[in-house]
């Protein structure tokens, strides 16, 4: 195959025909770069524009028609020359594969920016492929042959696109209309946008569909397929043709006839030929916020946060993904996220609270309970009964707590500070990683079992502000095991701390007691 | 009855997308269709669940050789070999005795020609009247010494073995740290924290595996409280942190040196280029979803504080807002990260 691999710098070659300010930008300008190259009727055009619009018009012809406008702006002259120099419009390629790149530094000065806008017409039957990051629009239309487009920021419209579409964006809205029935596959996928179709009544074709925080609307008379958690998969005037696949993670999907009202529209989960599995209401991401229930407050959604000021009565709260705040809850809190803290104030019930991800902080836990995450720090700052605490890896503090308290974790610190007016409790702490302290009134008396596994063969890792206790310091796989037993101030409730890697502190010295959340 | 049965023995292939396209279709209509059976494939895809958290345990090595007998697959050692027996405690009373000569005669030529530095606070602890724990106080019978992280070289030779990590600060307004470990003797070394060799130095505990003390976490606090302050933050400090977040087995560790990385300043977590990297591959396969969900929180500022967005960060958060296996809060984290790069409009 002939190559004829033309690398260009435009700017440079066609610095006669700019159109304004080729000779003095003074605190910006522009710049606009004509090129007319020859290309096969099958033939692929790549374009590459970080910053800047791109407009592609299928033609007749038998050329690629270029007009970039590059626009520079700077903070003085120097920065405007810098920025002339360094964003370039660059073209590659032969007859087979046109190229046009713009190419920017990676780092780039903060003294000046840039963008080149891109109106590009090519034959209608080449395949088109354009990569963006920022811009205002990507617009396509009339092209025959695949379009292929991936963007971060900036709407992207393809009209008259007949062939396969695959468009991928960030931030950006969809907006596809092949002014006819569709013609081939097209999956258009956005995580932040909308997505719009606009078809003829009479197109037939499959349609699979995908949101967490949207919903699926069409005010096509026949629509049939099931929904199966956030998914559609079916089709619409009959499950076949070619397949459109939309998904958009925060944002909605609209399909809709030609020359209907748009406003008709609804969503594919009110049809009576989908069968819904695992698909529950509309997930649209939302915070419910309350200043005061005042009975039992029950709330379960798939996605969403939830703030409740004061609860007079129990909390059962369920999300799949969400953060949970509540101010006051007077009587039992059961909450379960799927993913998010838990920001939980004073708590006069039993808790029973897990997260799988996310830290957990706790004013007050009255009644005690039971708090879990699957990774996050918990901090409790007063405990008024037994409670029991588990993190998959964080560390776990307890600011002052009357009562006993079970607290594990495989990777983090353990501190329990006892209330200076305990006189015994029942404590067992455990960490695979990290350090343990506990600590409690000169008067606290305990049974108490520490061991610390180190594979630091000289660390001194128990430290005990108590006398009576009896250390042994053993070899085991290699590692140091140091294990201290014995009464404290008479012996009283178990104490069982165990620390590997870490240090086990028992101290005695606390003067300043913190004081418990006051009762409202 | 029958289809029921068939097809439920083709729900294991279904779980695991082996299936073809026809009985696919076939088997999620008849689930559709039976209540029994919709039972039976929500609890098997329950299970499936569950089975990816469970953690990939080695067997410990005992059980492993009784199992690989019990089954005739142990190796069988040639006749040539001599097996290996446990030493006689005579030998270790010996090595004992000569360890305790060794340190004597140390103890006794150290204290006869070198001047020992006492560091104050050490003796005020043991003076001070509070303390009662019957742990006697750490000695070293080597000599200590008292160096200035601008007179050593910064390039660490080998791999030594330090024990008994400190960190002191004695005086935060003076900006300088000191860090105390023992080696073939105890050694501080203080300087301010921008120095390369302290750098280094902190780095090369980071990343020790399993034979510094105290835990890596709090050696990760430190770091943490020491260089995130203005004009201390270092990009060999982001990338010791970036290892300890491929190469630790703890999740907590993990959180923190991603909250670490998070904390120091944005530009030099950019200018390295294995944070980043470390952060991606986090986010991609961390089995713990608290430390996707961290990674996601420091790679959407990495990718928000550069001028140009950078496109493996921004494919990566795209990629696990789409990911439908992904935790549905990691998920919408990534998505609220990718819309914020909404906002920057470099041009």
């Amino acid at each position: 195959m002939r190559t004829n691999r033309i690398i260009t710098t435009i700017a440079l070659v066609c610095a006669a025909t700019a159109a304004l300010g080729a000779n003095n930008f003074g605190l910006g300008g522009t710049e606009t770069v004509k090129l007319d190259l020859p290309i096969a009727a099958d033939g692929s055009v790549w374009i590459e524009n970080p910053v800047g619009n791109i407009d592609v018009i299928g033609t007749d012809d038998d050329i690629v028609s270029v007009i970039a406008q590059k626009i520079i702006r700077g903070v003085d002259k120097d920065a405007v020359t810098e920025a002339r120099e360094q964003t370039q419009i660059l073209t590659s390629g032969d007859e087979r594969v046109r190229a046009f790149k713009t190419q920017l530094p990676p780092l780039r000065s903060a003294r000046w920016s840039s963008a080149v806008n891109y109106i590009i017409r090519v034959p209608k039957t080449v395949l088109v492929k354009i990569a963006s990051q920022s811009a205002d629009h990507i617009h396509l239309t009339n092209l025959t042959h695949s379009v292929t487009v991936k963007n971060t920021n900036g709407e992207v419209t393809l009209e008259s696109v007949t062939g396969t579409a695959i468009v991928e964006s960030v931030n950006g809205n969809i907006s596809f209309d092949p002014r006819g029935r569709l013609g081939a596959s097209v999956q258009l996928t956005t995580v932040n946008g909308q997505i719009t179709v606009s078809l003829p009544d009479d197109a037939s074709f499959r349609w699979t569909a995908d949101t967490i925080a949207g919903d699926f609307k069409t005010n096509f008379r026949t629509v049939t397929g099931r929904m199966n958690g956030t998914q559609f998969r079916g089709g619409v005037n009959g499950a076949h043709g070619p397949m459109l696949t939309t998904a958009s993670m925060m944002g909605g999907i609209l399909v809709t006839r030609k020359g209907a009202n748009p406003h008709e529209s609804k969503s594919v989960r009110s049809f009576n030929t989908v069968v819904a599995t695992n698909a529950g209401p509309v997930p649209y991401q939302r915070t419910i916020q309350t200043p005061f229930v005042g009975g039992d407050f029950t709330y379960s959604t798939t996605l969403g946060s939830i703030d409740v000021g004061q609860i007079a009565g129990n909390a059962m709260i369920d999300t799949g993904a969400g953060e949970i705040h509540l101010g006051l809850v007077k009587g039992e809190c059961t909450l379960v996220s799927y993913g998010g803290p838990l920001n939980l104030g004073d708590i006069f019930g039993p808790l029973n609270v897990r997260t799988k991800a996310g830290d957990i902080l706790i004013n007050a836990a009255r009644s005690g309970g039971f708090a879990s995450t699957g990774g996050g720090l918990i901090r409790v700052l007063y405990s008024g009964a037994p409670l029991t605490l588990h993190s998959d890896g964080g560390d776990i503090l307890i600011r002052s707590t009357t009562s006993d308290v079970t607290a594990d974790t495989p990777s983090g610190d353990i501190t329990i500070n006892v209330d200076p007016g305990v006189r015994t409790a029942t404590i067992d702490a455990r960490t695979s990683e990290g350090t343990v302290v506990l600590n409690v009134s000169s008067r606290f008396a305990a049974d108490i079992d520490a061991t610390v596994i180190t594979s630091d063969a000289e660390a001194n890792a128990i430290q005990v502000d108590f006398t009576g206790l009896s250390f042994r310091r053993e070899q085991v796989n290699g590692r140091t095991r140091i294990h201290a037993t014995g009464k404290v101030n008479g012996g009283g409730e178990h104490v069982n701390l165990y620390a590997e890697e870490g240090d086990i502190r028992v101290k005695s010295n606390m003067m300043t007691p913190i004081l418990s959340p006051a009762q409202p | 009855m029958s289809d029921c049965t068939a097809l439920r023995e083709s729900m294991p292939m279904l779980l695991t997308e082996s299936l073809d396209a026809a009985s696919r279709e076939t088997t999620h209509l008849h689930i559709e269709s039976c209540a029994a059976c919709s039972d039976e494939w929500n609890a098997l895809r329950e299970t499936w669940q569950l089975l990816d958290e469970v953690p990939v345990v080695e067997p410990p090595p005992r059980l492993k050789q009784r199992f690989l007998a019990e089954i005739g697959q142990v190796e069988t050692v040639a006749s040539n070999v001599v097996p290996f027996h446990r030493r006689p405690a005579t030998k270790w009373l010996t090595q004992a005795a000569a360890v305790v000569i060794i340190a004597g005669g140390s103890y006794f030529a150290g204290h006869r020609n070198t001047t020992n530095n006492v560091v104050p606070t050490h003796a005020n602890v043991l003076r001070g009247p509070e303390v009662t724990s019957i742990q006697p106080a750490a000695y070293s019978i080597a000599e200590t010494r008292t160096l200035n992280s601008k007179t050593l070289s910064p390039n660490i030779e080998g791999r030594p073995d330090i024990e008994n990590v400190q960190f002191v600060d004695a005086d935060p307004t003076d900006g300088q740290i000191s860090l105390g470990f023992d080696i073939t003797q105890h050694v501080t070394v203080s300087g301010a924290p921008s120095d390369k060799s302290m750098v280094r130095l902190l780095s090369y505990v980071m990343q020790s595996e399993d034979r510094v003390s105290p835990s890596r976490a709090r050696t990760i606090d430190w770091v943490r409280d020491t260089y995130t302050k203005t004009g201390n933050a270092d990009p060999e400090i982001a990338q010791a942190l970036a290892k300890v977040l491929r190469n630790e087995q703890h999740e907590g560790v993990r959180i923190k040196a991603i909250d670490t990385l998070n904390s120091l300043a944005p530009k030099v977590a950019v200018t390295a280029e294995p944070t980043r990297d470390a952060l991606i591959e986090a986010l991609k396969s961390d089995p713990n979803p608290a430390v996707r969900l961290k990674a996601v929180e420091a790679l959407a500022r990495m990718a928000s504080s550069g001028q140009q967005l950078d496109p493996e960060s921004i494919d990566m958060l795209r990629q696990k807002a789409n990911q439908n296996d992904e935790n549905l809060y990691v998920r919408v984290k990534a998505a609220e990260a990718l819309s914020t790069l909404s906002k920057i409009r470099p041009e």
